[in-house]
């Protein structure tokens, strides 16, 4: 328990003045000469026992009053942050959470969840013997020392950002500077919305913490001020992804809402180039994808823009930003052994209608004249790709870009990427292999947008090469082998399909499938020429290197030069073009609950206290219960008080 | 006033008890009156006692002449 009103406490001592003056008055008494000294002595020794204890009891509800007065006047607080600790604490770091959800405002409330824990902070510490403050924030990750609480929300290091936090590595830099410094008597206060990406329990450092904070020299206490509430009224928008094409710019956008409730048409406005429109659109779920087709004219330069929907209650997902560069076609090599298969690869990667679209045909021994730079898709019909051309490979996927591997037409034994290809199988006469089983929501044969699936049962197949090695299964043929599987190489990915375009082996060349596996494929591998235009608030890309400097370029807010490294906008670092966007994770309303906060701190001593963001104040003050029993004592002692009725003695 | 014997008491503490006993000594000595056939007269101090003597002695007097 602590008080506002410490000083008073010192009154204290008036408590005793009821035992004062009773032994005061022991030490007063009239001297009466009497004679019937039997009755007198038998009276004294009868009232020795029970009515001393009466005694003893008032005394008690007098003093007792008497001190819950001067409780009630130095003004208790309870259910502070800082409840029931000692107040003799040397030095406060402080692990503040600064990602994009903490602007979210808490129910009821209309500041943000990081400015509320500012605030209950602040009164916290006000509490306290004045102890040293070290602030250590998500965004920078560096400990610096507040010269006051009253300077904390003033500080460029507490504000916005549109980072992501984590929390394991900031309760590690706490360790590391209890033990660089000493410290003294330390506690440690973790502020956050508890958002599952920002602990990371998956990760495997929480051991090594748990045992870091138990092995501090002295004393450390761990607080965790829990902002947990859940997000009310609140819309986000993202864009997914951002391509050009012909003159116009694609996105892909995401709008996610806190509540599902019923239809709800949203006002979205989008900014090219400094220029506005705008448009509704119908969402009636908590989150709906779509895409939008923005003109860009005849000019080829490089440009960006924004996408916003009204603000809420949190501004900072309110906005997404994009940037895309100048238009170029989008290429796509076939590697391939030659025959029917590549005229139908050529025409499903670069379709007559797809002016923008590229194929070009090689042998596999010319593979090493590919242009891996400009090039979005490989297509590889052969046997597999080994020594220089296999590394390269693998680069090229690795930065994102995308292969299609397909069997070759004769038995090889070589592997790549851990994979290879199995023995060739045959149907049996009259009779298909067709697909059993495919996945409708991800990879290249998912549902279309609207839901429009992919006319995957047509396909019939007489001869196959089965798939060998570890990989993600993305369709199956009616007898348990795989037909697509998939493997994720760095920011790429490689999809294995177990037949050909080949009327020799089935009849995928018929387009209901080939055309949209092969076009995703392009699309996810064209992803990463967008994305050089694209980096995560926080990131190493989103840092001005050495030389650049850094310049925000479009016009949905200003930004604070100190605070310009963790905003997302649309920036000019250098020579380069980015729109940074905070971390998609932060529009993921995961929560770590407190059952698994305890079992992550398996072994360590913390204190949970959740701020519901419905007070002002952490802390409640309780003079009100003092003065309630101030008032049941003397109650009590005038009760003790009152004189039995005298019975009248009968002569 | 017995004796030299001093007792620090409370009044409003022992009262109730200092007229129990009184009471409990009052109602023994008139069971013992009544156990040996004697009179019992309770008496108070602010009484005339010549009238009470007197009293006593006339109520007597008529059982004597009687023998």
């Amino acid at each position: 328990m602590s008080f506002l009103q410490q000083s008073l406490l010192w009154g204290l001592f008036a408590a005793s003045i009821p035992i004062v003056i009773h032994l005061l008055n022991r030490r007063r008494h009239r001297t009466v000469k009497w004679a019937a000294m039997e009755f007198l002595l038998k009276a004294t020794r009868e009232s020795r026992g029970k009515k001393k204890l009466k005694y003893l009891l008032i005394l008690a509800s007098r003093t007792l009053a008497i001190a819950a007065l001067i409780f009630a006047i130095a003004r208790p607080l309870i259910g502070g942050f800082s409840n029931w600790g000692g107040t003799n604490i040397d030095t406060v770091i402080l692990l503040l959470d600064r990602s994009a959800s903490m602007e979210q405002q808490a129910p009821g409330s209309r500041v943000s969840k990081r400015a509320s824990a500012l605030a209950s902070v602040r009164k916290s510490l006000d509490g306290l013997n004045n102890p040293r403050l070290v602030l250590i924030d998500s965004a920078s990750g560096i400990a610096q020392d507040v010269p006051s609480p009253d300077v904390l929300e003033e500080l460029s290091s507490t504000s916005a950002t549109d980072t992501r936090s984590s929390i394991p590595a900031l309760i590690s830099s706490a360790i590391d500077y209890v033990l660089d410094r000493s410290t003294g008597r330390t506690e440690i206060w973790v502020a956050s919305d508890m958002q599952l990406s920002d602990w990371s329990p998956q990760q495997g450092r929480w051991a090594a913490i748990n045992a870091g904070l138990r092995d501090l020299p002295e004393k450390t206490t761990l607080r965790v001020l829990s902002l947990a509430s859940p997000p009310e009224n609140n819309l986000a928008i993202r864009v997914v992804s951002s391509r050009r094409k012909a003159g116009e710019l694609v996105l892909d956008l995401e709008l996610l809402r806190s509540e599902s409730a019923e239809l709800a048409a949203v006002p979205i406005t989008y900014s090219v180039n400094g220029t506005r429109t705008a448009d509704k659109v119908t969402i009636s779920g908590q989150s709906y994808r779509f895409k939008k087709r923005l003109p860009l004219g005849k000019l080829n330069n490089d440009g960006h823009g924004f996408v916003s929907v009204p603000s809420d209650t949190n501004l900072r997902d309110n906005v997404s930003f994009f940037a895309y560069g100048k238009d170029s076609p989008t290429q796509t090599y076939i590697v391939t052994e030659g025959g029917e298969s590549a005229d139908w690869l050529a025409l499903a990667s670069a379709p007559p209608t797809y002016d923008q679209s590229k194929s070009i045909r090689i042998s596999p021994a010319s593979a090493h004249e590919i242009d891996w730079q400009s090039t979005s898709l490989i297509v590889w019909q052969a046997p597999l790709p080994e020594g220089p051309v296999a590394q390269e490979l693998t680069r090229f996927i690795e930065t994102g870009g995308a292969a299609l591997i397909m069997p070759p037409r004769e038995s090889s034994n070589i592997a790549y990427l851990g994979m290879s290809w199995g023995d060739q199988t045959v149907s049996p006469n009259q009779e298909y292999f067709i697909i059993d089983e495919w996945n409708e929501t991800d990879g290249p044969l998912r549902n279309g947008l609207e839901g429009t699936r992919i006319p995957v049962p047509k396909l019939k197949s007489i001869k196959r090469r089965s798939i060998e090695g570890d990989a993600t299964t993305l369709a199956s043929w009616d007898d348990d082998q795989r037909f697509i599987v998939r493997r994720v190489v760095g920011d790429g990915t490689a999809i294995f399909i177990s037949t050909l375009p080949d009327y020799k082996w089935s009849n995928l060349a018929d387009a209901d499938v080939l055309l949209p596996v092969v076009q995703r494929m392009i699309t996810m591998g064209d992803a990463r020429f967008g994305s050089a235009f694209a980096a995560i608030a926080g990131s190493k890309k989103a840092q001005a290197n050495d030389g650049e400097t850094r310049t925000r370029l479009d016009t949905h807010a200003k930004s604070n030069s100190s605070n310009a490294s963790y905003e997302a906008g649309v920036w000019r670092l250098g020579e380069r073009l980015l729109a940074i966007n905070r971390p998609v994770s932060e529009d993921q309303r995961q929560i770590l609950t407190n059952d698994n906060l305890k079992s992550l701190l398996e072994g360590t001593s913390f204190k949970l206290f959740e701020d519901k963001g419905q007070s002002d104040s952490l802390a409640r003050e309780i003079w009100r219960a003092f003065l309630i029993a101030m008032l049941v004592f003397l109650i009590t002692e005038a009760i003790l008080c009152l004189q039995p009725k005298v019975k009248k003695s009968k002569p | 006033m017995e004796d030299k014997t001093a007792v620090v008491a409370e009044p409003v503490l022992i009262a109730e008890d200092y007229r129990q006993a009184m009471r409990n000594f009052m109602q023994a000595v008139r069971m013992k009156c009544h156990d040996v056939n004697a009179d019992y007269h309770l008496i108070t101090t602010d009484q005339n006692y010549e009238e009470i003597v007197h009293n006593f002695l006339t109520t007597r007097l008529p059982k004597k002449a009687r023998k």
